[in-house]
């Protein structure tokens, strides 16, 4: 026991160390991606806890992010607000774009959610592209400030990258403790067994509120963080590719299990920057790998760690013959 | 007066195209209880085939029509056989990804062969009929007599045919059936089959009034779905109609109220309408 402890131990400070080292390490071109997957987790962790926890499908979670991203950009350029004052906002004008899609959203049906989802998002990316007024319209906003720590600017990739490390691990311990929480523990119940939950006093639609909420919350911001780092942000950011990229990444990490939403993020968020470079087939093996994927893990990644390689190719043989 | 009826008789025969696209959601619903994102990519390559069959030769459009409706058949049973044969009995969720995976390969692959938009030869002929000061050309009134023609055969199909029964009992209980000797794995692939080949109708009919491009799968896909959802996606007729309310509404918009936000619009009023009818339009609670 007392070896085991220590060699956990041994082994998280050993991560601990190696994250902070990463920048020394990987190229300018790695540590960027890093920094997106980074982006890409704090939002689909969010994703994740709607889907798996609420059993509430959206398609349109790139709605949420850009209202983050948007709000942080459009805070600091025109009005000049710190960083850290409009980080917390992005996220709080999300939480709340989140309840005005979950509040006419709770009479629907499941299958229906993914409409209404879908629809907020062309809604909100048509506003992006229209209301030059606000937005500026299809050029973009440009010029966003990177974020600064007293007169420390975080202007390079491997200063931008310890921000991300800290959000996203705040982003994965939050996360966890919310699983764990009576909230996550009731969505879980509302999600598997809705009358019995209701019976036991449950009461479900505040509490599928709230999932909506904290994951509006958390592609918020994902999407501010997006933001600072790009400088610059326009309309096609945040169209429904970006959505559907968010669903697929939280559908192939697998239903509740955060460990399997983070290998996702990773594996998905390298996976479309190195296949760039072949284009069009970049897409095909995109879509392959999803087909594919689907096929052969339909619960998602997440439930690979129970299965030895033995049992993964008893699986394989298994889905031939079957 | 006369430029209202006309922008609603524009909006009928988009929203026909819409219902057909819809009615491909629909059919696979029914039966499978999944949802076939694949759906508006299979209407672009049916668009695609009859670009190439009509500008190979012009004489005849009725034969080029069935090759290329054969040809959807075709794909819809590759399709079937490769990926969905395997997963229609999984998760919801897992066979919308898997079939977004699907029409992202049909998508970049029709983009190898034609990056550009083209423009669709003109099949149905460019006759314009005027009754007072409304114009209607041909084309619409092919659009919307195609469309009504074959929901009347569909429905024919469904409740007059033994086949059709069969399909219609795998959808109601899908073991059940198999214990009473319907084959569950021919009524999977007749099911995409059909549905494939009524996306490949619309991707025809649409091809001479718009210009034909490789990413017009994903977004008409997606009010087709919306229109699925708005008419109540288990009834045939109800899908039709949500397509015509559709059609209607966005042209309605596009022309009195703003042409910037015509799609949102559309968008706008579907959320709407859920909120008052959570179940479509014409949708039973299940």
């Amino acid at each position: 026991m007392q070896e085991k402890t220590l060699r956990s131990r041994m082994i998280i400070a050993l991560v601990a160390i190696l994250l902070l080292l990463l920048p020394a390490f990987c190229g300018y071109y790695v540590l960027h991606i890093i920094i997106f997957s980074g982006i890409n987790l704090i939002t689909v962790l969010g994703l994740g806890l709607l889907i798996g926890f609420s059993g509430q499908v959206s398609l349109g979670h790139a709605a949420f992010y850009g209202i983050g991203a948007y709000a942080s950009a459009l805070l600091t350029v025109k009005l000049g607000l710190s960083f850290w004052i409009a980080l917390p906002l992005a996220g709080i004008i999300a939480g709340i774009a989140g309840v005005l899609l979950a509040i006419p959203s709770l009479k629907v049906a499941a299958l229906y959610l993914v409409m209404t989802t879908i629809g907020f998002s062309m809604i909100v990316w048509l506003m992006m592209l229209q209301w030059s007024g606000l937005t500026n319209g299809p050029n973009g906003i440009i010029g966003i400030p990177f974020p600064a720590i007293g007169g420390w600017v975080l202007d390079s990739p491997a200063k931008y990258y310890y921000l991300i490390l800290v959000f996203a691990l705040a982003a994965l311990w939050l996360m966890s403790r919310i699983v764990r929480s009576a909230v996550g523990l009731r969505l879980m119940a509302i999600f598997d067994q809705e009358e019995a939950a209701q019976a036991v006093g449950i009461n479900t639609t505040y509490f599928r509120v709230l999932a909506f909420v904290i994951s509006s919350i958390f592609a918020g911001v994902g999407g501010s963080l997006y933001a600072h780092y790009v400088t610059f942000i326009h309309p096609e950011n945040f169209n429904i590719w970006v959505s559907i990229s968010f669903l697929v990444m939280a559908v192939f990490g697998g239903q509740r299990s955060i460990p399997g939403l983070t290998a996702s993020v990773l594996i998905l968020t390298f996976a479309t920057e190195y296949f760039r470079v072949f284009g069009e087939y970049r897409m095909i093996g995109y879509g392959l790998f999803l087909a594919v994927g689907m096929i052969y893990f339909p619960r998602g990644i997440g439930t690979i760690k129970l299965a030895s390689p033995k049992s993964l190719l008893a699986r394989l043989l298994r889905s031939k013959t079957g | 007066m006369d430029n209202l009826i006309q922008t609603i008789v524009v909006g009928l025969s988009v929203g026909g195209i819409y219902g057909l696209v819809a009615l491909g959601f629909t059919i696979v619903y029914r039966s499978l209880y999944v949802i076939n994102f694949a759906q508006g990519h299979v209407f672009m390559v049916g668009s695609f085939m009859g670009y190439i069959g009509f500008s190979l030769t012009s004489r005849y459009p009725v034969s080029i029509f069935f090759i290329v409706l054969v040809a959807a058949a075709m794909i819809a049973v590759i399709t079937a056989f490769l990926v969905y044969k395997k997963i229609h009995r999984a998760d919801h969720l897992t066979f919308a990804i898997a079939s977004i995976g699907v029409g992202m390969i049909m998508e970049n692959m029709v983009r190898m062969v034609s990056p550009d938009a083209k423009k669709y030869p003109d099949v149905f002929g460019e006759k314009v009929f005027t009754i007072g000061n409304i114009y209607i050309s041909k084309q619409y009134m092919w659009i919307l007599g195609i469309t009504l023609a074959l929901i009347t055969l569909l429905q024919l199909f469904f409740y007059k045919t033994k086949f059709g029964k069969a399909m219609r009992a795998v959808s109601e209980n899908r073991d059940m059936a198999s214990l009473l000797g319907i084959n569950v794995t021919h009524t999977v692939y007749a099911t995409f089959v059909i549905s494939s080949v009524v996306g490949a109708v619309a991707g025809i009919l649409i091809g001479p009034i718009y210009f034909f491009s490789f990413d017009m799968g994903f977004m008409t896909g997606l009010k087709a779905f919306s229109a699925a959802i708005l008419g109540g996606i288990m009834s045939v007729p109800g899908t039709l109609i949500g397509g015509f309310i559709l059609g209607v509404a966005e042209n309605l918009g596009g022309v009195y109220v703003s042409s910037d936000y015509k799609d949102a619009i559309a968008f706008a009023l579907l959320i709407f309408m859920l909120m008052v009818k959570p179940t479509g339009l014409f949708g039973k609670r299940q």
